[in-house]
């Protein structure tokens, strides 16, 4: 007996040590960089000086300093040539600052960045959309508050980022926002998307369609049956389980909040309500219902719920005419696909019907933007590199599109062409700084930005905007939710089989385990953020 | 009849041995058939498996897949260098100091060395997870974006390591460790000069699986590797995939990205990717092989 | 059977010294062993400096299970939550599901693979001819080199509804065509047949690396005796390679609550009316923390996998221990 304690005895020992070594380090990484970067950063006497009066900082106080800004695209091949550039333009802008770029594989960008913030790796922008976790990390602390009077740094968007105030769409600061701090600064572009479908054109033209009686899923079903009839090689609807007819439909007055949780926006009173709720149950049941309608008619692909195909080469293989898409401007130029079918037109261009005004949401305000590390060495200096990414075309324009004659050729004043295979196209230019002032492609119309402008005046705000649920309370029933959902979505989003009983299954096993508990916390928090917004 | 046979050579008779072999013909073709397939859809063109789907003899051929992938060929032969170099040491390395944990495992005289296994085994069912693994690496040892954090995380492993004991502990005759002590040899010599040359089939079988394991490893190069030249050849391919079903995934959140999904690569270059990651370790089975075949007929050619 | 004793004999012999050296306790004897042995534990060095590095350094991640972790106490300083990051593995109906699905398959997987591994093993040392033995051998770990992504492909090939290359098959023999991906009772027979295909070859080496590490003298001394093949394979090779599928039984204990995530969830297309026969608990754990974040709820559920593939390597290994003290692996 005394034999065999000792292996786990020993191995006690070893982890003991162990663990104490590590979180000795791990404690003195924490503690090193807050109260490190004022000694280091010009901060403490940055803060002193008139910075009120000039916006420039007070250049010759800069400690020389490399800002990493980490960013999801292939690694590229003229970086240095690059980064190279960007400090030559920075020399007087902002003295003795650097700038490292820093591109992760897109398949790797979320666990690795968020394996360097856990570690506490000294990052300084990160790019945190709201699709990769940034409220959740956020609220773990993983980033710093940009508007915070408290930190050490002071408010750092106040100080140094008067630029990003000046140019951004003041909509886009409530956005990514917890607890009435700023987290991050999105990129200026399109505030939202809009929903609605788009129809090839040739197809449109060939059989007279009058497309502008769409406003529903529904209204297409009279076109579909002269499509099948006379088109054998075109599937009359088009779905497999990455891209579904179902996708982008208009909302029915239903923003959505997360965890199938819901609220009717067009009725006062912000009441959250469930998936698994009648109202809610009958408007997905009627567009289910009508998929798989679709299905036993033999409109809809048979093999939709299996095929592994993507969406885009069965649309340039002239087989889909029809599909539900997000939209904005430029949309119809992005959409336009090679033919490769063998006949017809070179490109296939489409059509859009929009069914639904965009509605500047949460989500979609933070749908792209750069967040500063906690473990940041000089979060002021990170800012003001954010800020110049804002104000300044130049400057912007080398990081997404590189040097001029190297990578791209000026074709227009304000218009490029980029060389092929040139070491430097990072395709960062959604992601990146403020986006209206990016050079246009060549390929993109003259007035893309105005439009965009324009397009956001419209947008329409919603009464949520600002507002993001925290599941830590209910990450129980928010892990059953998920279990449950994406049992049934796939074939439900792809209409082999009668959607009734199935959503009936679905509905009972949500409530079951729990939905009520998500709605109720959702209420919870929506309620005390609307108290502390004075909403 | 088997009796007559054996006089004349041990072996099974011919009914059986024709059995044996129609049974093993049979799982080869089971085999072979998908990686033939494999190959072909490699060079199959898009539009032939739209239109037909996979088929043994494809309407139209194409070599589009294998351009893509060669289309930055100076690459792509620098991470089969990286791959090729990092397989070869670090097999070495691990038959190495497998073999020597293995040994001193195997010795049933040996105190302790419950201990020894325990804390083998231990390991095999723990372990801390990505995120502590990651701290230990970049910040105690600091061997991040180096080739170091693609060697270290698959050496030591328990599972062969306990299959090298149990054979030493089966094949090896105690008796021939004890003459050799009389004659003098220390532990390290006996090592050398007796456990291994009688081991050669385990040594040669832990070295494919450690071959196998360094070479298609891309995970580690995902975690660790940030510098695009020490890329090994797996990661590569992988993550064009990779990126591409990344982005799928996420098209809603993703949909204002502009990307025209149809420039980018599909099946045929998975099944391409396939076929050029393949090739170095199926070349190179043959030299593992000759261990263990050869010792395996002794058997049946002696009689 | 002979040989067995021969060799039982020897080590006994070898033990001869043990229980004087047991007999004395305290320091001086382990002084005195460790001397004696000195170059023995020498050899286990750089082989423990390994596994201190990738395995022990890091393993206090598993106090992550049991804490709320965030990014400004780090993962040594965030407050400890007891058991709540383990609630949603038995908060619903399909955990319980999937644990039944993953404990039935890892036992069908496990039993299955090492027959079928030992027979191709027994039937390898049987074929006369080299060249054949190193073709068959070559092309039956093919499979083992294709990722699950690659076979689902595969699968989908010979499966698919439309024109897949069964259906064609079944539809020429007059039989009604099948829709794989929607009908769960076939699945487990799918993925058996898959592992084995895709395992065997793999599994295999390592039993015909053991059977060629036999000392051929058993085998003559066996024909001198007249033995058969047949014979031969029972008394001889099987009890030589015994010790070696013991202890790999004992070893895939420790994966009885793990499953390959690729085979069930790639290969089925992640297809949900499949789950009843598919969902198991690496498929059921990535579904549950999709949009979560959490990697205090993914560590608990890999700590329950280990600690209950631990539970079982151990106590497998004392039923070892009473039956047969040499093939028990501490």
């Amino acid at each position: 007996m005394k034999k065999r304690l000792k292996a786990p005895a020993l191995l006690l020992t070893l982890s003991m040590t162990a663990a104490i070594g590590l979180s000795a380090c791990g404690n003195n990484n924490n503690n090193a960089s807050p109260s490190a970067s004022p000694s280091t950063s010009p901060t403490a006497s940055e803060s002193n000086s008139p910075s009120a009066s000039s916006s420039e900082p007070a250049k010759t106080e800069l400690q020389p300093f490399e800002v990493s800004i980490y960013m999801p695209g292939s690694p590229q091949k003229d970086q240095v040539v690059v980064e190279e550039r960007i400090d030559e333009l920075l020399k007087d802008k902002l003295p003795n600052t650097k700038v490292s770029l820093n591109y992760i594989d897109w398949s790797a960008y979320l666990e690795k960045t968020n394996l360097m913030l856990q570690s506490g790796e000294p990052l300084d922008l990160v790019f945190a959309p709201e699709w990769y976790q940034f409220f959740s990390n956020a609220a773990k602390g993983a980033f710093l508050p940009l508007n915070d009077d408290s930190l050490a740094q002071g408010n750092l968007l106040a100080q140094y980022g008067k630029g990003i105030s000046e140019t951004i769409n003041p909509s886009y600061l409530q956005a990514p926002v917890i607890a009435g701090k700023l987290y991050a600064i999105p990129t200026n572009k399109e505030l939202a998307q809009g929903r609605g479908f788009a129809f090839r054109k040739d197809i449109v033209e060939k059989y007279n369609f009058d497309i502008s009686t769409v406003k529903d899923l529904k209204d297409i079903e009279p076109f579909l049956q002269v499509i099948k009839e006379k088109e054998p090689n075109i599937y009359p609807v088009y779905s497999n389980k990455q891209d579904s007819v179902l996708d982008w439909l208009q909302d029915y007055g239903y923003q959505q909040l997360g965890f199938g949780t819901y609220i009717n926006r067009t009725v006062e009173g912000s009441k959250v309500i469930s998936m698994t709720s009648p109202e809610y149950l009958a408007i997905e049941l009627a567009n289910d219902k009508l998929l798989n309608d679709w299905y036993k008619k033999g409109y809809l692909n048979k093999n939709a719920p299996t095929t592994q195909e993507k969406i885009d080469d069965i649309k340039s293989a002239g087989k889909i005419w029809f599909i539900s898409t997000t939209t904005s401007p430029g949309r119809e130029e992005a959409l336009r696909i090679k033919n490769n079918s063998g006949s017809g037109p070179e490109n296939f261009d489409w059509s859009i019907v929009n069914t639904q005004a965009p509605l500047v949401t949460t989500s979609q305000a933070t749908g792209s933007q750069f967040a500063i590390a906690r473990s940041s060495k000089d979060p002021a200096r990170a800012m003001m590199v954010l800020d110049l990414l804002y104000t300044d075309k130049e400057l912007l324009n080398t990081v997404v599109f590189g040097i001029q004659d190297k990578h791209y050729t000026k074709v227009g004043d304000n218009k490029i062409k980029q060389i092929a295979d040139s070491g430097y196209a990072p395709g960062n230019a959604w992601i990146i700084g403020n986006q209206l002032n990016n050079y246009l492609l060549d390929n993109e119309s003259d007035s893309k930005y105005e439009e965009y402008v324009e397009f956001n005046k419209t947008a329409e705000q919603s009464p949520l905007l600002g507002f993001s649920f925290n599941p830590d309370p209910v990450k129980t029933q928010v892990a059953s939710y998920n279990t449950i959902f994406t049992e049934f979505s796939d074939i439900l989003r792809t209409g082999p089989v009668d959607p009734v009983d199935i959503l009936k299954k679905r509905n009972d096993k949500l409530d079951k385990a729990g939905i009520g508990k998500i709605v109720e916390e959702m209420q919870k928090q929506l309620d005390e953020w609307k108290v502390a917004n004075g909403k | 009849m088997s009796k007559r046979t054996a006089r004349r050579e041990n072996a099974v008779g011919p009914t059986a041995n024709f059995l044996i072999h129609s049974i093993f013909t049979a799982v080869s073709i089971a085999c072979i058939v998908p990686l033939v397939l494999v190959i072909v859809i490699s060079f199959t063109s898009e539009t032939s498996i739209i239109n037909h789907g996979y088929l043994f003899w494809p309407e139209q051929w194409s070599l589009k897949s294998y351009d893509f992938l060669f289309k930055d060929a100076s690459t792509v032969f620098r991470a089969y260098g990286v791959s090729i170099g990092l397989t070869v040491v670090g097999t070495l390395i691990n038959i190495l100091i497998m073999g020597l944990y293995a040994y001193p495992l195997s010795r049933r005289d040996l105190p302790y060395r419950q201990i020894f296994s325990f804390l083998l085994v231990f390991v095999l069912l723990f372990n801390g997870g990505t995120v502590t693994k990651y701290i230990v690496y970049t910040r105690i040892l600091h061997i991040g974006d180096s080739y170091l954090a693609l060697l270290l995380p698959l050496l030591m492993l328990p599972f062969y390591v306990i299959v090298m004991r149990t054979f030493f502990q089966t094949t090896i005759h105690p008796a021939i460790l004890e003459s050799a002590k009389i004659d003098g040899a220390g532990e390290f010599r006996i090592f050398a000069k007796i456990i291994i040359p009688l081991s050669l089939p385990v040594f040669a079988t832990v070295a494919l699986f450690s071959t196998i394991n360094y070479w298609n490893d891309w995970f580690n190069a995902l975690l660790f590797i940030n510098d695009a030249n020490k890329l090994p050849l797996q990661y590569l391919m992988i993550k064009v995939m990779n990126d591409v079903q990344f982005i799928k995934d996420r098209m809603d959140q993703v949909a204002q990205m502009n990307l025209n999904l149809s420039e980018l690569p599909s099946e045929t270059l998975r099944m391409a990717m396939v076929v050029v990651g393949i090739g170095p370790i199926v070349l190179s089975y043959p030299f593992f092989q000759r261990f263990f075949i050869k010792g395996l007929t002794v058997g049946s050619v002696k009689g | 059977m002979a040989t067995q004793t021969s060799i039982d004999r020897t080590v006994y012999a070898d033990k001869k010294d043990r229980p004087l050296v047991y007999r004395q306790r305290g320091a001086t004897t382990l002084a005195r062993n460790l001397m004696t042995y000195k170059a023995l534990y020498v050899m286990f060095i750089p082989g423990l400096l390994v596994l201190l590095v990738n395995n022990y350094l890091p393993i206090f991640g598993v106090f992550v299970a049991f804490k709320d972790v965030n990014y400004i106490d780090g993962i040594f300083g965030s407050p400890w939550v007891g058991f709540h990051n383990f609630e949603f593995l038995f908060s619903n109906d399909d955990a319980i599901r999937a644990v039944r699905n993953t404990v039935l398959y890892s036992v069908t997987f496990m039993s299955l693979t090492t027959v079928f591994a030992v027979t191709v093993g027994l039937l390898f040392n049987e074929l006369r001819s080299r060249l054949f033995a190193k073709v068959y051998q070559s092309l039956m770990i093919l499979p083992y080199f294709f990722s699950m992504v690659v076979v689902s492909y595969l699968v989908l090939a010979f499966l698919s509804p439309q024109g897949g290359f069964i259906n064609v098959i079944l539809k020429s023999m007059g039989i009604a065509e099948i829709d794989w991906y929607s009908s769960s009772q076939y699945w487990p027979t799918i993925f058996i047949v898959i592992t084995l295909w895709k395992n065997v070859g793999y599994s295999a080496v390592v039993y015909i690396a053991g059977m060629a590490g036999i000392d051929p003298e058993y085998y003559e001394a066996a024909v001198i005796d007249g033995a058969s093949r047949w014979q031969q394979a029972k008394s001889i090779t099987l009890p030589m390679i015994r010790p070696l599928i013991i202890i790999l039984t004992l070893l895939s204990m420790a994966n009885i609550f793990v499953s390959d995530f690729g085979l069930f969830y790639q290969v089925t297309l992640n297809s949900g009316i499949l789950y009843d026969t598919t969902d198991v608990i690496d498929t059921f754990v990535y579904r549950s923390l999709i949009n979560l974040n959490d990697i205090g709820m993914a560590s608990a559920a890999a700590l329950l996998q280990s600690t209950v593939g631990f539970a079982l390597v151990l106590s497998s290994n004392v039923v070892v221990r009473k039956i047969s003290k040499e093939d028990s692996l501490f």
